[in-house]
C-alpha cells in the first residue's frame, strides 16, 4: 500500500517536469552602462522556466536547454536596477547582452527576508537592504554598529565605545515597556541569539554579534512592519534583522585579500577636569561657607603638580587593524565560499581592547535537478580585554578619570604607577588596569544545514537545521597586591557560559499560475527552536604568585555557583502572495507560535497580517506622465507579538540562598498563571517612486499599537515582592519615514549622488497598569524615568532646575503654586529640594526625529563619499555628575571644570551654586541641572577612494585594486552649548562611566584576483 | 534506489514537518521550585526561617545599615563621605528616593513574606519542633514590623498622624495587595501579639544556636519592646526571665574585648551569622566602620569623652593619630576583609539595660535604686571607676549609650525618651564631616524627620500608601 502511495506520489510530481525537443542556448555580457565594468556574478533568469545563470569572471553568461520561445528574461545584481526585457530564443546560441545602471535606492533588490527571496516589486512590507559593502572593511567591532543612519527607521546606540560592546537597536521606536525591545536576528533565515552572552555585568558590554566578521556579510535587511516581520509574526514586534552571508556562485575562483589600519580616539572630548589650582581656591572657600573656621589647607596629598587624570586613562592612539582573505566560486554543480579574518581593536580606554579571529565555510552541491544541500559553517573566537566598567567600580579607569581630583600625581618619579597614599578610596587604574585581567572570550560556532528539493519546477521543500553554540569564558583576576582583592591575596574568578540554541525549519513553497495574468505562491513553515544555557562560576582565592590567573593556582576555593535554563518555540506558518501581471500584489500570512514562557493554557497564539502594493505605473495615465517611470504604492496591516520576558514568570517559586553555611529558601517570583502574548497591530502605508530617471525615493507612515504589554506591574512593597509581570497597558508609536536619492550627474567618468533619510517617530503610552482604585500607576525607574500615559517611555521626569539664586548662591529649583482646590495656579522657585515638584522634561531618551544625509561622487575610478547622521528631539542625563558638580559635597573628588563658574558674592550670575563643605542644600541630587539637549550632526563616515582600472591592472595578475581612506565620526556638533558629554549616549539616555563613541581614522586596501 | 530515496525523504519530511512535539515547550525549572512544592516538610519550613536570617543579614538590614544607621544618624557617630555613603544618614537628608528608606522598606517586608509562607503553611505537619519553628516565625515577623515602625511610624513627629503606622501584614500571596498603614497603637499591639505566640509556641531545648532567634532572645526582645510601649512590668517580666534563666552572664572587663573579637560569646542572645562564602565584598560593616577605602562612618568625639578613663569600652574606640585624628570603633567590628563579624541583634547586656530603664521609668517604690544599683553594677563590670548616683531614667539612658554605641540603638533610645537628636562636636582634629542642620544646632523631637519617608516605588504602587508628614515628592 505504501509502495503504491510512493509511485502514485512519484508520478504527480513527475508530471510537471514537460520535456521540450528543441531546445536554445542563450548568452551574452553583463556590464557597467557609465563605466563598462564587467559585472562578474550577476545573475541571469528566464522568469518562466526558473532557471538561469550567473555572469562568470570573464563578463559572460550562458544559459542552456531553453525551449525555443519567447521569454522575459531578468538580469539582477547587487546595487544595481534589476532589467527585464522579452527575448526570443531560437535553437542554437543566441546573444543578449545587457547594461545597468547603479540603484541608489534598492527599489529593484531582492528582498530577503530569510524564508524565501522576495521581488521587492511583489514584497508587500516595509524592509531596508543595507549592501555589504557598507560593512566591509570599516572599523566597527560589530557589524550592527554599521547600520546606525544606514536605513530610515532604525536607531543604533552603542552600550558603550569599548571594542565588542552590545548594538541597542530600537526599530521604528520602543514597543514595549518592560519586555525586550530589541529586534530579533535572523542569519541566513535561521533565528540565533544575540545580545550579551556573558555573565558579568559590572565589566565591559560584549555583544555576540561581534563574533561576526563583517567581511562575511553579503546584506542585512531591516524588516519592520507586520507584513515583512509575517514569517517570523510573533516575535516581530520589534522588527527583524536578517543577516545574510555570502555563499559560492558559479565562476571562476575570486580571490580577495584586504587590510585596513587606523586609530581611534574619542569622538567628542567629553567633560574636562578642574585644574589644582581652581581645586585649592574653592577648597578654601568652601569651608568657611559651612561655618568651620577649623580645616586643613588640603587633607590629601599633593606634591604641587597638576594631573589630568583623563588623559592618563585614555589611549589617543589605540589602533585597529583587520585583515581578510576570501575565495569564491564553483562549478555548475558545486559552489564554494570560503574566509578567514582577523581583527583587532585597542579600546579608548586604556587596557581595553577586542581581537577576532573568525573562518567560513559555505558549499553548496546540487546533486541533480530536485536535490541540493548546502552547508554553511562559521566559526570564531572573539576576545575582548574590558575593565570594571559597569557602574562607580573603584576599579573603573572611565571613574578614575574624574573622581581623582588634579593635586594627586598619577606616577612614582620613576614613572610607575602611584599605588601610595592617594588621599580618596578607589585605585590608580594605571596599576590595575596592568595588572588585573577583565577577559571575556566567545567561542561560536554557527553551523546552517540546508536540503532543498526541487521536487517540480514550482515545488519547492527546504529543510534546515542550524545549531548556534556560543560558549562565553570570562576571567576575572584581581591582583594581589593592590586594588579589589587586596585584602584576601588577590582572587580569581572564573564564568562559563554555553549557550546552545538550536532550530529546525521547514519551508513548502508552491508556485501556481491560475492564468497568464493571476500568479501564486504558497509558503508553509514549520519551525521548532530550543535554546539551552548552561552556566557555572567559580571564585577562587590566595593568589600563589604575581601573574598566576588560574583557580588551580589559588589557595582557597571561595565560592561556586551555576544554573541551567532553557525555553523553546514551536510554530506553524502559512503565507500566500498574489500577483496580478506585474501591477497589484498581495500577501496574507497567518501564524500560530507557541512559546515556553508561558503557562500550557496561555502558551499559543495567533498572529496574521494582510499586505496589499500597487504598481502605478502600470496604468496607462501614470506612464503617460512621462516624468515618472516607476512608482507603487503599498500597505500592509497585521498583528505581531512579543514574549521577551524572563525565563519560568508565570510560576510562582521559592528560590535558595544560604545562612550560616546552610541552605535556605527564600520566595522568589510571584508567578501568574494567566501571562501570555504582548501583541502588536502595525499598519504601514508606503509610496515609493523613480522619476527622470534620476530622482528616486519612498515615503511610508506607520503606525504600531502594542497591547497586553509584558508589564512588570510595581506591588507594594509589603507583598515581599516588588513586581509581578502582567498583560497590561497599551502604547503606540508612529510616524515617518523618507528616502531620496538624486542622480545629480551621469557620465561614464564622473557620477554624483546625493541622497538621505528622514525617520520621526513618535512614542506614547496610552494606558498603564492601575492600582486598586483603578488609578493608573506611574511607573519610574529610579528618580529619573517614567512611564505616564500619555507620554512617552522613558520621557525625563524629574525636577526643573531654576539655577542660582543671585542673591545668596543657592541652588533653585520649580515648584507649582496650588491653590486651596489643589489646583495648580503657577510656578515659583525654591530652594528646598524636598519641596520641588516634578515636571516631564520634553523628551525622552530616543530621538524622536533622525537619519542622514550621504553623497557620493565617482570620477574615473576614483570616489569619494560621505554621511552625515542627525538626531534630534532627545536628551541626555549626566548620571554621575552629581559627584563631579558637588559644589561642595563630594569634593574629596575630582570636580568638573565648569564647577569654576560658581557664585561667589552677591550679584554674581553664575552657573553653579555656592560651594558649601558637605554641599549645598542638595544642589547635586537628580535635577534638569545635569539634562542636555542630545540633538547633534555627526559627519559618521568620510570614505576617499580609488579603484584601479581594469585595464592599468593588465598583467599583474589583479582583477582589482582599492585603496581607501575612511574617516569615522571626524567632526561632531551638538546643539546644547551646555554639553560636554557626547551626545551619542546608550539607549537609556544616561552617560555614565562609560567609553564614549570612537573617532577613527583608517586606511586601507583591498586586492581581487 | 536512489529515486525511493529521493521521494521517501520529502514525503517524510512533509509528515514530521507539522507535527509537534510539545516537551520542546515545557521548560525546566533548575534553581527554583513552586512554592506550593517547597513547603511541605520540617526541613523545608527550617529552611524558609534560615532564609529569613538570610534576608536580615543583607547589608542593607542588620548586615550593615539599619545596624550603624541609628547611630549615624544621632551624637554618636558621622558620616566623613569618603565613599558618600552614610551621608543621608549623617546629614537627614531624606528624600522618597533615597535608597535608605527604600532598602528597609523593601527588606522588612520580604522578612514579612517569608515568615508568612512558614505561619500560613498548609503543610499539616505538628510537633514541639514544629511548633518552635512557628513560633520563630512569628518572632521575625514581630521583629521585622518592630523595625519599620521605628523607622517610618509617626510616633516620634509633632503633628504625626496616629494612623500612620506601618502595614502589619498577615499573610503571603493572598489577600490584599494594596494596604493601607495601619494605626500606630495597632502596629504595636499586633508586634506584641507576635512576640507573645513565639515566646508560647517556642521551647528553650531548641535554643541551641546563638545564630538563630530562640525562646531567649524572643523574651529579651520583648523586654525591648515594652520599653516603646511603656508596659514596664511586662518589660520587667520578660528581662528577669533572661536574667533567671542563668544562662548568660556580664561580661567581665578583661575580657571584653576578646569577646567581640571572637564571635559568639556567653552575653549573647541572638546573633546573625556571617561567614566569609557570604561574600558582602566591600558591603560589610567593619569596613564602613574602620580605616579603610570606605571608613564613612566615624564615632564622635563626644561619644569618646562620655566615657570614664578606666571603661574598657573606651578601648573599643582607636583613635588614630596621624591624619585626621579620627575615632573609629575598632573592638566591636573587626573584620574589614572579608566580613565576618557576627552581627548582635540582642544582648544580654542589653536585657540588662532594659530592665533598669523599665525601673527607672516605673519609678514604684524602690525601683530607681534598683536601677541605679542595676547601672552601677554594669558600669564596674566595664572596669569604669563612674559611680552613678541615681536611678533616673536619663542616668540609666546616659550608660546604655555607652554600652549599646554603634549597635543600632542610640537614635531609637533618644527618641523613646522624647529628647532632641544633640549635634555635638564631631571631631577634634582637624578636617570636617558631615552633619544636619549646618551649624551646630540640635534636631528637635518632634521634627518630620524623626521619620523616613515612605520610599517613592511604595507611593507609586500602592493607592493606599500616605506619605509621611514633611515629605513631599
Amino acid at each position: 500500500m505504501f509502495k503504491k502511495l510512493l509511485s502514485v506520489a512519484f508520478i504527480v510530481m513527475l508530471a510537471p517536469l514537460s520535456v521540450m525537443a528543441q531546445t536554445g542556448v542563450l548568452t551574452g555580457t553583463v556590464t557597467d552602462q557609465s563605466t563598462g565594468e564587467l559585472l562578474t556574478g550577476a545573475s541571469v533568469q528566464i522568469v518562466e522556466l526558473q532557471t538561469g545563470g550567473f555572469v562568470g569572471i570573464d563578463g559572460v553568461y550562458r544559459v542552456t536547454n531553453i525551449p525555443v520561445g519567447s521569454y522575459t528574461v531578468r538580469v539582477s545584481y547587487v546595487g544595481y536596477r534589476t532589467e527585464s526585457s522579452t527575448v526570443n530564443i531560437a535553437a542554437g546560441e543566441n546573444t543578449y547582452d545587457v547594461q545597468m545602471r547603479l540603484d541608489a535606492t534598492g527599489l529593484d533588490e531582492v528582498v530577503v527576508t530569510g524564508v524565501g527571496n522576495i521581488e521587492r516589486q511583489a514584497f508587500t512590507g516595509a524592509a531596508s537592504t543595507v549592501r555589504g559593502d557598507r560593512f566591509a572593511n570599516v572599523p566597527v567591532s560589530s557589524v550592527d554598529q554599521a547600520l546606525r543612519g544606514a536605513a530610515p527607521g532604525l536607531t543604533v546606540n552603542a552600550a558603550t565605545g569599548t571594542p565588542g560592546a552590545v548594538q541597542q537597536i530600537r526599530i521604528r521606536g520602543i514597543s514595549s515597556v518592560n519586555a525586550g525591545v530589541a529586534p530579533l536576528f535572523v542569519i541566513d533565515g535561521v533565528p540565533v541569539v544575540s545580545g550579551s552572552n556573558a555573565s558579568s555585568t559590572a565589566t565591559s558590554s560584549f555583544g555576540i554579534m561581534s563574533s561576526l566578521n563583517p567581511n562575511d556579510i553579503e546584506s542585512i535587511t531591516v524588516l519592520k512592519d507586520a507584513a515583512a516581520t509575517a514569517p517570523y509574526g510573533a516575535r516581530g514586534s520589534n522588527g527583524v534583522i536578517v543577516i545574510t552571508t555570502k555563499q559560492g556562485r558559479q565562476g571562476r575562483t575570486e580571490y580577495n585579500a584586504s587590510y585596513q589600519r587606523g586609530v581611534n580616539s574619542r569622538a567628542v572630548d567629553g567633560e574636562q577636569p578642574m585644574d589644582v589650582n581652581t581645586r585649592l581656591e574653592i577648597f578654601q572657600q568652601m569651608f568657611p561657607n559651612n561655618g568651620y573656621t577649623n580645616f586643613a589647607a588640603i587633607s590629601q596629598p599633593w606634591d604641587g603638580g597638576d594631573y589630568n587624570w583623563v588623559e592618563e586613562t585614555t589611549n589617543d592612539g589605540a589602533v585597529q587593524q583587520d585583515f581578510s582573505l576570501s575565495a569564491r566560486g564553483g562549478t555548475q554543480t558545486t559552489n564554494f565560499y570560503i574566509s578567514g579574518g582577523a581583527f583587532t581593536q585597542e579600546g579608548h580606554t586604556i587596557g581595553s581592547s577586542l581581537e577576532r579571529m573568525s573562518g567560513k565555510v559555505d558549499v553548496t552541491h546540487r546533486f541533480d535537478d530536485v536535490v541540493r544541500i548546502s552547508n554553511s559553517m562559521q566559526g570564531s573566537f572573539t576576545e575582548q580585554d574590558g575593565y570594571l566598567e559597569g557602574g562607580g567600580f573603584f576599579g573603573n579607569p572611565n571613574l578614575a578619570g574624574y573622581f581623582f581630583p588634579a593635586n594627586i600625581n598619577p606616577r612614582n618619579e620613576d614613572g610607575t604607577p602611584n599605588i601610595g597614599t592617594l588621599g580618596v578610596p578607589i585605585f590608580n587604574p594605571l596599576y590595575i588596569q596592568e595588572n588585573d585581567l577583565n577577559r571575556k572570550r566567545t567561542y561560536r560556532f554557527l553551523n546552517n544545514t540546508r536540503l532543498e528539493l526541487n521536487l517540480a519546477d514550482n515545488l519547492l521543500v527546504t529543510s534546515r537545521f542550524s545549531v548556534d553554540f556560543v560558549e562565553t569564558v570570562e576571567k576575572y583576576y584581581r591582583n594581589r597586591a593592590y586594588g579589589d582583592a587586596v585584602n584576601f591575596n588577590g582572587s580569581v574568578n572564573d564564568i562559563n557560559n554555553r549557550n546552545i540554541n538550536w532550530v529546525w525549519q521547514n519551508i513548502a513553497q508552491y508556485l501556481w499560475n491560475l492564468d497568464a495574468n493571476n500568479a501564486f505562491t504558497f509558503r508553509l513553515i514549520s519551525e521548532t527552536q530550543k535554546n539551552t544555557y548552561e552556566g557555572f562560576s567559580a571564585t577562587g582565592r590566595g593568589i600563589a604568585a604575581d601573574g598566576l590567573f588560574n583557580l588551580n593556582t589559588t589557595a582557597t576555593p571561595f565560592a561556586v555557583g551555576g544554573e541551567t535554563t532553557d525555553w523553546g518555540i514551536q510554530s506553524f506558518t502559512g503565507l500566500v502572495n498574489y500577483g496580478f501581471r506585474e501591477k497589484l500584489y498581495s500577501d496574507v500570512s497567518f501564524r500560530y507560535e507557541g512559546n515556553s514562557r508561558f503557562a500550557s493554557d496561555e502558551r499559543w497564539g495567533s498572529f496574521w497580517s494582510v499586505g496589499l502594493a500597487y504598481v502605478l505605473t502600470e496604468e496607462d495615465f501614470f506612464r503617460n506622465l512621462g516624468f515618472l517611470d516607476y512608482a507603487r504604492v503599498r500597505t500592509s496591516y497585521g498583528k505581531t507579538g512579543n514574549a521577551s520576558i524572563g525565563l519560568n514568570l508565570y510560576q510562582a517559586t521559592v528560590g535558595f540562598g544560604a545562612y550560616a553555611g546552610q541552605p535556605s529558601i527564600l520566595n522568589s517570583n510571584l508567578g501568574n498563571q494567566a501571562l501570555t502574548w504582548e501583541t502588536a497591530n502595525s499598519l504601514d502605508i508606503a509610496l515609493e517612486f523613480e522619476m527622470f530617471e534620476r530622482l528616486t525615493g519612498s515615503a511610508t507612515v506607520f503606525r504600531k499599537d502594542s497591547e497586553n504589554l509584558l508589564f512588570s506591574v510595581p506591588l507594594s512593597r509589603t507583598t515581599g515582592h516588588t513586581a509581578q509581570t502582567q498583560n497590561v497597558g497599551e502604547l503606540f508609536n508612529q510616524g515617518l519615514e523618507l528616502e531620496l536619492n538624486l542622480n545629480l550627474v551621469r557620465s561614464r567618468d564622473f557620477s554624483w549622488n546625493v541622497g538621505g533619510n528622514y525617520t520621526f517617530v513618535d512614542n506614547e503610552v496610552t494606558k498603564l497598569p492601575v492600582d486598586g482604585d483603578g488609578n493608573p500607576i506611574t511607573i519610574t525607574t529610579g528618580t529619573r524615568y517614567i512611564a505616564v500615559e500619555g507620554y512617552a517611555v522613558n520621557t525625563w521626569y524629574m525636577r526643573s532646575w531654576a539655577g542660582v539664586d543671585p542673591d545668596n548662591g543657592d541652588p533653585l529649583w520649580l515648584k507649582d503654586i496650588v491653590d486651596a482646590d489643589g489646583n495648580v495656579t503657577g510656578q515659583e522657585t525654591t530652594n528646598n529640594y524636598n519641596e520641588a515638584s516634578l515636571y516631564d522634561q520634553g523628551a525622552a531618551a530616543l530621538p524622536r526625529v533622525f537619519g542622514s544625509f550621504n553623497t557620493r561622487l565617482d570620477f574615473r575610478g576614483f570616489y569619494a563619499s560621505a554621511t552625515m547622521y542627525y538626531a534630534f528631539g532627545y536628551k541626555v542625563y549626566d548620571d554621575w555628575a552629581g559627584f563631579q558638580r558637588g559644589d561642595g559635597r563630594n569634593f574629596i573628588w575630582g570636580q568638573y571644570a565648569r564647577q569654576a563658574d560658581r557664585w561667589q558674592q552677591p550679584g554674581d550670575i553664575a552657573e553653579n551654586p555656592l560651594p558649601v563643605w558637605g554641599g549645598n542644600k542638595n544642589s547635586s541630587l537628580g535635577s534638569s541641572r545635569f539634562l542636555y539637549d542630545g540633538d547633534h550632526l555627526r559627519l559618521q563616515d568620510l570614505r576617499i577612494g580609488y579603484n584601479v582600472p581594469a585595464n592599468l591592472l593588465q598583467g599583474t595578475g589583479l582583477s582589482g585594486l582599492n585603496v581607501y581612506f575612511l574617516g569615522t565620526n571626524l567632526w561632531t556638533y551638538a546643539f546644547d552649548e551646555s554639553l560636554n558629554h557626547d551626545p551619542a549616549v546608550p539607549a537609556d539616555g544616561f552617560t555614565a562611566l562609560l567609553t564614549p563613541p570612537l573617532k577613527s581614522y583608517t586606511f586601507g586596501v583591498s586586492l581581487n584576483f | 534506489m536512489k529515486n525511493i530515496f529521493k521521494f521517501t525523504l520529502p514525503l517524510l519530511l512533509v509528515a514530521v514537518m507539522f507535527s509537534g512535539c510539545d516537551d520542546i515547550l515545557e521548560p525546566s525549572v533548575d534553581q527554583a521550585v513552586p512554592t506550593e512544592v517547597a513547603v511541605s516538610t520540617i526541613g523545608d519550613l527550617q529552611g524558609l526561617i534560615l532564609g529569613a536570617h538570610d534576608l536580615l543579614n543583607s547589608a542593607v538590614l542588620y548586615g550593615r545599615d539599619i545596624h550603624v544607621g541609628p547611630d549615624v544618624m544621632s551624637d554618636n557617630a558621622f558620616s566623613t563621605g569618603s565613599s558618600n555613603r552614610f551621608v543621608i544618614q549623617s546629614q537627614f537628608d531624606f528624600t522618597t528616593q533615597n535608597a535608605y528608606s527604600a532598602n528597609t522598606w523593601n527588606n522588612f517586608y520580604r522578612v514579612i513574606a517569608v515568615a508568612n509562607i512558614v505561619i500560613n503553611n498548609q503543610s499539616g505537619l505538628s510537633g514541639d519542633e514544629y511548633d518552635n519553628i512557628v513560633g520563630q516565625a512569628y518572632a521575625l515577623r514581630a521583629l521585622a514590623h518592630m523595625n519599620l515602625i521605628k523607622f517610618f511610624g509617626q510616633q516620634w513627629v509633632t503633628g504625626g498622624d496616629p494612623n500612620l503606622g506601618v502595614p502589619y501584614v498577615t499573610t503571603y500571596a493572598e489577600g490584599n495587595n494594596y494596604p493601607a498603614r495601619d494605626p500606630i497603637a495597632t502596629v504595636w499591639t499586633n508586634i506584641g501579639n507576635d512576640f507573645q505566640m513565639a515566646a508560647d509556641l517556642m521551647d528553650p531545648q531548641f535554643d541551641t544556636n546563638v545564630g538563630a532567634i530562640g525562646y531567649y532572645a524572643v523574651k529579651g526582645l520583648q523586654s525591648r519592646y515594652y520599653l516603646y510601649t511603656g508596659d514596664f512590668d511586662a518589660a520587667i517580666a520578660a528581662a528577669d526571665v533572661v536574667i533567671n534563666s542563668g544562662n548568660y552572664t556580664l561580661v567581665p572587663a578583661a575580657n571584653l574585648l576578646s569577646t567581640w573579637a571572637s564571635g559568639t560569646g556567653p552575653n549573647s542572645l541572638f546573633e546573625l551569622v556571617f561567614i566569609d562564602t557570604d561574600n558582602p565584598g566591600f558591603d560589610n560593616m567593619a569596613r564602613i566602620i574602620r580605616r579603610s577605602n570606605y571608613g564613612d562612618v566615624e564615632a564622635t568625639q563626644d561619644l569618646y569623652d562620655a566615657y570614664d578613663a578606666d571603661d574598657v569600652r573606651r578601648d573599643l574606640l582607636t583613635v588614630h593619630t596621624d591624619g585626621n585624628q579620627e575615632i573609629r570603633m575598632t573592638g566591636k567590628y573587626v573584620d574589614d576583609l572579608v566580613g565576618t563579624d557576627n552581627i548582635r541583634v540582642i544582648r544580654y547586656a542589653e536585657v540588662w539595660l532594659n530592665k533598669a530603664e523599665a525601673l527607672a521609668r516605673r519609678n514604684q517604690g524602690g525601683d530607681r535604686a534598683e536601677a541605679q544599683s542595676m547601672i552601677n553594677t554594669l558600669s564596674a563590670a566595664r572596669g569604669s571607676s563612674r559611680v552613678y548616683a541615681d536611678g533616673e531614667p536619663l542616668t540609666v539612658l546616659a550608660e546604655r549609650r555607652l554600652e549599646l554605641a554603634f549597635e543600632g540603638h542610640r537614635f531609637f533610645d533618644l527618641a523613646r525618651h522624647g529628647l532632641d537628636i544633640p549635634n555635638p562636636p564631631i571631631r577634634a582634629g582637624v578636617g570636617a564631616g558631615l552633619r544636619f542642620n549646618d551649624n551646630n544646632g540640635a534636631l528637635e523631637f518632634g521634627d518630620y524627620r524623626f521619620a523616613l519617608p515612605i520610599p517613592n516605588a511604595e507611593m507609586n504602587a500602592n493607592p493606599n500608601m500616605v506619605q509621611n508628614e514633611g515629605y513631599l515628592n
